[in-house]
């Protein structure tokens, strides 16, 4: 488990509710192979609303991504880029680094296969 | 002027933050490994999880219920905190079962880090 700690970052996507399909797909088009969805409420300044005197607090999801290092630039980048991130209402997008990490068979066996494939189309060529 | 020695390593967080992923069966469990290593700052939230089958997700099963655990503690016994839950819960397995991992955390009110720092194994 030490070898891999350090090759693993925590891409986390806030938006409004009901766009998190977005985040996910373009994720998963940039290579990972999943995500959890939980939900919030906005408090930031610029989302403060009311009506008729009551507070509107608009819902949102984070979207949580774990992703091998060399992936996350481009998983961000889609996802900016495909849930429209870059507009001022429509959410943010950041990473955080992973100390330890447990459960990511899936990640290492498809990181394996990938090395393994590249490595035979090196050979063959 | 005083030089700034760039070189110089930061000693790593005394906390960190711990989370765990995991089917909402399993998340007494993981409640547990915490309270045996006495980390009592613990919160879970409900969550919805992604599959990775086009098939299940054709079928309206793609999204599964999700139990996600936060805790905040102490960076000496996050390794083998995640070690254990991922024991215990068999993360091992095939079929996804979870995933737990730590993130570094930069500050936090003293009196609170104090309150993790005292307990604990």
């Amino acid at each position: 488990m030490s070898k891999e700690n350090a090759k693993f970052d925590l891409v986390v996507a806030i938006i409004n509710k009901g766009f998190s399909d977005y985040v996910v797909d373009a994720a998963k088009s940039a290579g990972a192979t999943g995500a959890t969805i939980i939900s919030g409420r906005g408090m930031g300044v610029h989302e403060q609303d009311s009506f008729m005197g009551i507070a509107i607090q608009p819902e949102k999801e984070l979207v949580l991504v774990i992703t091998q290092k060399e992936n996350r630039a481009k998983i961000m980048r889609e996802i900016v880029k495909q849930a429209n991130l870059n507009t001022p209402t429509k959410g943010l997008c950041f990473s955080l680094p992973v100390n330890d990490i447990a459960g990511i068979t899936h990640l290492l066996e498809k990181d394996k296969i990938a090395r393994r494939n590249k490595k035979r189309a090196k050979d063959e060529n | 002027m005083k030089k700034v020695n760039k070189t110089t390593k930061k000693p790593p967080a005394p906390v960190e933050l711990l989370i765990v992923v995991v089917n909402p069966a399993k998340s007494g469990k993981v409640f547990e490994i915490l309270h045996e290593w006495e980390e009592k700052n613990s919160l879970a939230v409900m969550g919805c999880g992604t599959s990775d089958s086009n098939l299940l997700e054709l079928f309206g099963f793609g999204i599964v219920e999700r139990t996600v655990v936060m805790a905040i503690i102490n960076t000496k016994n996050g390794h083998e905190i995640v070690h254990e839950i991922a024991t215990k819960l068999q993360f091992h397995t095939p079929e996804f079962s979870g995933v737990a991992f730590t993130v570094p955390v930069n500050s936090m009110e003293k009196s609170f880090l104090k309150l993790i720092l005292e307990g604990g194994k």
